[in-house]
């Protein structure tokens, strides 16, 4: 049975690129950081300056990053357009400049300023989730209303955005009473346990489901490979619907639930890594540019960050510098590794899509791979990659040359990655003015 | 639809290998050749993955081999360009509308991003999802 595709409109690619552009720009400042505060990052996480760096890293780059990957592909997903492109471009400036004010009075340690630029924040969180909510609205009705259903709407992709946009809207609620409760206190109970639930609710509840859902998506499609197969995709969704509500609960004073929900997630991390390892095997795509060997490498860093996951929620270790350690391979080692390789892939084809996909059949287009640079590309990886590993590992011994100079590697690494971006986004100086919504 | 034919009456399928396509359609070899796959070394990939291992377009690979016939539906040329990845499909697509006024087009999932050009460039089209993993397309020029 054959219906005309609801499709003639599609969000402009200028937004999705808006926010990676920043997103990169916090990425490099957040390694820059890295290197300038390479003493603060010996001691504990929870100074001033450690407290920029992190938020700079999660709500700059990450968040960002993962704002803009969903504004391009939502409406691939769920075969519909955005509800409001013009909410799109006012969130972008909203979040940005509330990122900005958030991270410089985490910087000054000024906390009227940080409760103001959060409720900043919250605003564009809010109109984000707004116009994907109204976007997502009637999803299981089929096209037009008419009761349609030739597609399967609610795909696992789909399922973990909605787990991801849910995720959100708690840590943000979460962040905004942290952020309130430095001027007045009310929050019960005591005060780092209720700071790991927010970065727990944070990373698991937001950030994961989005990046299992993604790469759901888009790893078949870019390493020529059969889709995820549906039992697959169904553990995903019930260990972390399960596992990050059992694991807040736990930091939050049900201490019996936090191995639980812990155990939960991992399983969830160990069934995607082992659905990634088995598509690479099964790719028909025998070579791999760096965006891919990015992603790769990102999911190698998932069994590090398991094993000492499960082990600072067993007790088996402790400390800030663990924590640190932690972080470093969940958040630059998985998370920024795999945004890193897969702007490496996204961006070059929406600026291909926006300035040569109208002249595509008329006359002779550049492909993909000739709008980037592989040179830098792959010094970028090594770089990056090199650079999280060293840090990790500097991290837990403490040393601060070595911090400094893994923060050097990282910021060289970043740098080039944006120098890559750069490259590929002046293709869209002097492009024609955009015509059916390109 | 316009039903494929080869030179020696069978017809070439992605799954064939390219030692075995080369060895029932000798003029295979110099198409390969062209396009870059590597018939001595990857003589045992099937013909999809050696299109894809050298950036070659399968749809446009099978088209040679198997040159259409005259058409006898409403469809006067099909393409196939699953096992591709974006913006490949997309730029095939294109390419072949550029000399045709209809177009079967069969992919691995909805071409969410191909339908504004088509629209724009003064085509209308139909999708239908006939079996898992594979859409068909329709593509026809909108008449006045």
């Amino acid at each position: 049975m054959a219906v005309r595709a609801p499709a003639g409109r599609s969000l402009s690619p200028l937004i999705p690129l808006g926010y990676f552009a920043c997103a990169a720009a916090a990425f490099v400042a957040g390694v820059l950081g890295t290197a300038w505060f390479a003493p603060e990052l010996t001691g504990h996480y929870y100074h001033p300056q450690v407290l920029a760096l992190t938020h700079t890293i999660t709500l700059g780059w990450i968040t960002m990053a993962i704002m803009g990957a969903t504004y391009q592909l939502v409406p691939v997903v769920l075969e519909r357009p955005i509800w409001s492109e013009r909410i799109a471009q006012w969130q972008l400036v909203i979040v940005a400049v509330a990122v900005t004010g958030m991270v410089a009075h985490f910087h000054m340690g000024t906390w009227p300023g940080l409760a103001a630029s959060a409720a900043m924040l919250a605003a564009g969180i809010g109109l984000y989730l707004l116009n994907l909510a109204v976007t997502f609205r009637g999803l299981g009705r089929g096209f037009g209303g008419s009761g349609l259903r030739l597609f399967t709407p609610w795909t696992a992709t789909a399922r973990l955005m909605a787990m991801g946009f849910t995720g959100l809207a708690l840590t943000t609620l979460f962040g905004l009473s942290l952020a309130a409760n430095h001027l007045v206190r009310f929050l019960p109970g005591e005060f780092f346990p209720t700071v790991h639930a927010h970065l727990h609710l944070a990373l698991l509840g937001w950030v994961t489901p989005m990046m299992l859902g993604v790469s759901a998506r888009v790893y078949p499609m870019f390493l020529l490979a059969p889709a995820m197969g549906p039992w697959t995709s169904r553990l995903q969704v019930w260990a972390v619907a399960f596992g990050v509500p059992a694991l807040v609960l736990g930091l939050l004073g049900v201490p019996g639930l936090t191995l639980v929900g812990t155990l939960a997630v991992a399983a969830a991390a160990l069934v995607h890594g082992s659905w990634v390892v088995g598509m690479v095997r099964a790719r028909k795509r025998p070579d791999l540019d760096w965006g891919l060997r990015f992603t790769i490498t990102a999911t190698a860093c998932l069994p590090p960050a398991i094993v000492l996951g499960v082990a600072i929620a067993a007790g088996a270790l402790a400390g800030p510098r663990v924590a640190l350690a932690y972080a470093v391979v969940v958040l630059g080692g998985w998370i920024s590794l795999t945004i890193v390789g897969m702007m490496l892939r996204i961006v070059p084809f929406l600026v291909w899509y926006r300035v040569y996909g109208p002249r595509a059949g008329r006359e002779p287009v550049p492909t993909l791979a000739g709008l980037s640079s592989p040179c830098l590309e792959g010094a970028s990886y090594v770089l990056l990659t090199g650079g999280i590993g060293l840090l990790a590992v500097a991290l837990l011994a403490g040393d601060a040359t070595w911090i400094r100079v893994a923060g050097t590697m990282l910021s060289l690494g970043a740098l080039a990655f944006a120098a890559v971006l750069i490259r590929i986004l002046r293709h869209l100086i002097g492009a024609a003015p955009r015509k059916a919504g390109l | 639809m316009t039903q494929h034919a080869c030179a020696n009456g069978s017809p070439v399928h992605p799954d064939q290998t390219v030692d075995d396509i080369v060895r029932h359609h000798p003029g295979a070899l110099e198409l390969f050749k062209r396009a870059g796959i590597n018939h001595c070394c990857g003589a045992h990939l099937s013909l999809r993955e050696a299109a894809a291992a050298a950036g070659a377009p399968l749809g446009a690979l099978l088209l040679a081999l198997n040159p259409p016939a005259p058409a006898k539906g409403p469809h006067d040329v099909v393409l196939d360009v699953r096992g591709l990845e974006p913006p490949q499909p997309m730029l095939r697509v294109l390419e072949a509308l550029d000399a045709a006024d209809e177009l079967e087009v069969w992919l691995d999932r909805r071409p969410v991003f191909l339908y504004p050009q088509i629209e724009e460039r003064g085509f209308e089209h139909d999708t239908s999802e006939p079996a898992p993993g594979l859409v068909r397309v329709f593509i026809r020029r909108r008449r006045a």
